[in-house]
């Protein structure tokens, strides 16, 4: 974020300085525009009702008159969508059909999926195929199980690496000095329960190292188990991560342990599957 | 949005340069589909109409901002797994595809078709929520978030009977310029659909999606007309003749979208 921030501001800099400054600077704005519009859409959130124009304003850090601005742009075009007369707004159509185009552009839609499936009914919890991105997990694929409540994990969610079984299986694969480097960043900005967060950490890379998954109980959300484990293609590629879960009233962190070894057979399945179809080149 | 009328003129060439921003960046990442993964530059400028250096400059801050994936060794871009979280997310929880899905489902078991909820964006239909029937092993391969056209499909037809005269006017205009010499043809058949839906409240669409399927549609009118969408139902010609669709399937769509929409008024 703020890499991008010093990003733009060099490049108005530049412009500025340059001997033609018009076209450089239009070009400019408009690249911010299209970055703050990207950013509004970013800015909902599964568990959200309706989001009013005000706190999309807040959320984005937006002034009001701007946000007003994309808004209405990303309406006409469909990104957004209005509920009722003067109701709040969601994403719209539009947003569907992107993230349609993604799913089906990547093998993990017909490679994984079916494998992740099979193991969201034999042991009845939700299952999730992550990628890291930009410092978060970015859910590419999620298999829903015959029955147990919403845990509000699905095909695009956001998660945080600290206090996630996805996020924490990422920071195993990491060559120390960048995991270092995040939990730094999880100090400052206070991710994953301040004091508690070094030592759950740990616990979970000796996890990782012995066992090949990981827990995060009742940390993310107050009432959500998970377990994580990565899979590690190789250095050309990103890590995947793969989760399974279920709410803490559902089942037990016993129970869910007891997956643990289903989980790291299921993520070697996958990286099998995903070998073969020769799909992974380019991801 | 009332904050754009009380703007001056100077702010107004403002908000076009940001549309236009705004909307070329969005195009450029529409242009990608499941049969299009992979364009280069020149590809994106032939789909979006935009001129190659515009498109060059997007593509590289796209790619900048993690929005596009840049493969040297084909020099062509794709989708990457970033865009997810541009509020794809949050589509499942929506209200309207939770309400609508288990009478949807019933009804296309019940007639061995595709049930499919849409929404109108430009010229294009989005499945909103689509629901295959499980009693038969052929279906339509459409998944949510999948597109089809406004102006050939039986539920793009249905939606424009519920538009507000202007706003299909504006379609039509849009319309005329993308069907050009076929569009004199097509507009006779909306038009017959548009009477079909206002005198039966659906229309069909005989083998033209696809041959040998036929489908049946019928608008979905929300909340004080703050959205209108379309329900259509889709099958083999085998299952849906068109005589069973006027007689039995056509008025049981009708009965299905007034109990979706007054489903969802409740709730509002």
């Amino acid at each position: 974020m703020t890499k991008k921030k010093r990003a733009s501001a060099s490049a108005t800099a530049t412009a500025a300085r340059s001997k033609k400054p018009q076209p450089a600077v239009a070009a400019n704005d408009a690249v911010v525009s299209l970055r703050k519009a990207l950013e509004i859409l970013r800015a909902f959130r599964p568990s959200d009702s309706p989001l009013s124009r005000h706190e999309i304003a807040q959320r984005t850090g937006l002034p009001n008159t701007t946000a007003a601005r994309l808004i209405h742009t990303l309406l006409t075009l469909g990104y957004l969508s209005r509920v009722g007369a003067h109701g709040g707004y969601r994403p719209g159509p539009s947003v569907l059909a992107l993230g349609h185009a993604v799913t089906e552009a990547l093998p993990f839609h017909r490679v994984a999926l079916p494998l992740m499936q099979r193991f969201a009914q034999t042991h009845n919890v939700w299952v999730a195929l992550g990628a890291a991105e930009n410092g978060q997990i970015i859910v590419v694929e999620h298999a829903a199980p015959p029955q147990a409540p919403d845990i509000q994990i699905r095909t695009g969610s956001v998660l945080p690496l600290a206090n996630t079984a996805l996020g924490r299986a990422y920071l195993w694969t990491l060559p120390p000095a960048r995991r270092a480097e995040h939990l730094r960043r999880f100090e400052r900005s206070g991710q994953g329960d301040g004091a508690k967060m070094r030592p759950a950490l740990d616990a979970a890379m000796a996890q990782l190292d012995h066992s090949g998954y990981c827990n995060a109980f009742n940390c993310w959300r107050r009432d959500v188990l998970g377990i994580g484990t990565p899979i590690v293609m190789d250095a050309r590629h990103h890590a995947l991560l793969l989760g399974c879960g279920n709410a803490n009233f559902t089942t037990s962190p016993k129970a869910l342990a007891a997956c643990g070894p289903a989980l790291v057979r299921l993520a070697t399945d996958i990286k099998n599957g995903l070998l073969q179809s020769g799909s992974l080149e380019d991801v | 949005l009332d904050a754009p009328d009380r703007q001056s003129a100077a702010t107004d060439g403002k908000d076009r340069s940001i549309v236009a921003a705004v909307s070329r960046g969005l195009s450029i990442l529409s242009a990608f589909s499941e049969r299009d993964i992979w364009l280069g530059n020149s590809e994106i400028a032939a789909r979006t109409r935009l001129p190659k250096p515009t498109v060059s400059r997007l593509t590289r801050t796209l790619s900048q901002l993690g929005y596009l994936h840049h493969s040297p060794r084909r020099r062509q871009y794709r989708l990457s797994v970033a865009v997810l979280a541009l509020g794809y997310g949050v589509l499942g929880n929506l209200d309207i595809r939770k309400i609508a899905r288990p009478a949807m489902q019933a009804f296309a078991d019940s007639c061995n078709a595709l049930v499919a909820l849409g929404a109108r964006e430009r010229l294009d239909m989005i499945h909103l929520e689509t629901c295959h029937s499980n009693s038969t092993m052929v279906t339509l391969r459409v998944d949510a978030g999948s597109r089809g056209r406004v102006a050939t499909t039986a539920f793009g037809r249905a939606l424009l009977a519920a538009l507000p005269e202007e706003e299909r006017k504006a379609v039509f205009e849009q319309m005329s310029q993308q069907y050009r010499n076929q569009w004199p043809k097509l507009k006779r058949e909306i038009d017959q659909a548009i009477r079909d839906v206002r005198q039966h409240g659906f229309c069909i669409v005989m083998g033209l999606w696809q041959p040998d399927i036929n489908a049946v549609a019928v608008p979905l009118v929300l909340r004080n007309r703050s959205e209108i969408l379309s329900i259509g139902c889709a099958g083999s010609a085998r299952y849906l003749p068109r005589r069973l669709i006027e007689k039995e399937i056509g008025p049981r769509l009708v009965e299905l979208a007034q109990r979706v929409a007054a489903e969802l008024s409740v709730l509002t």
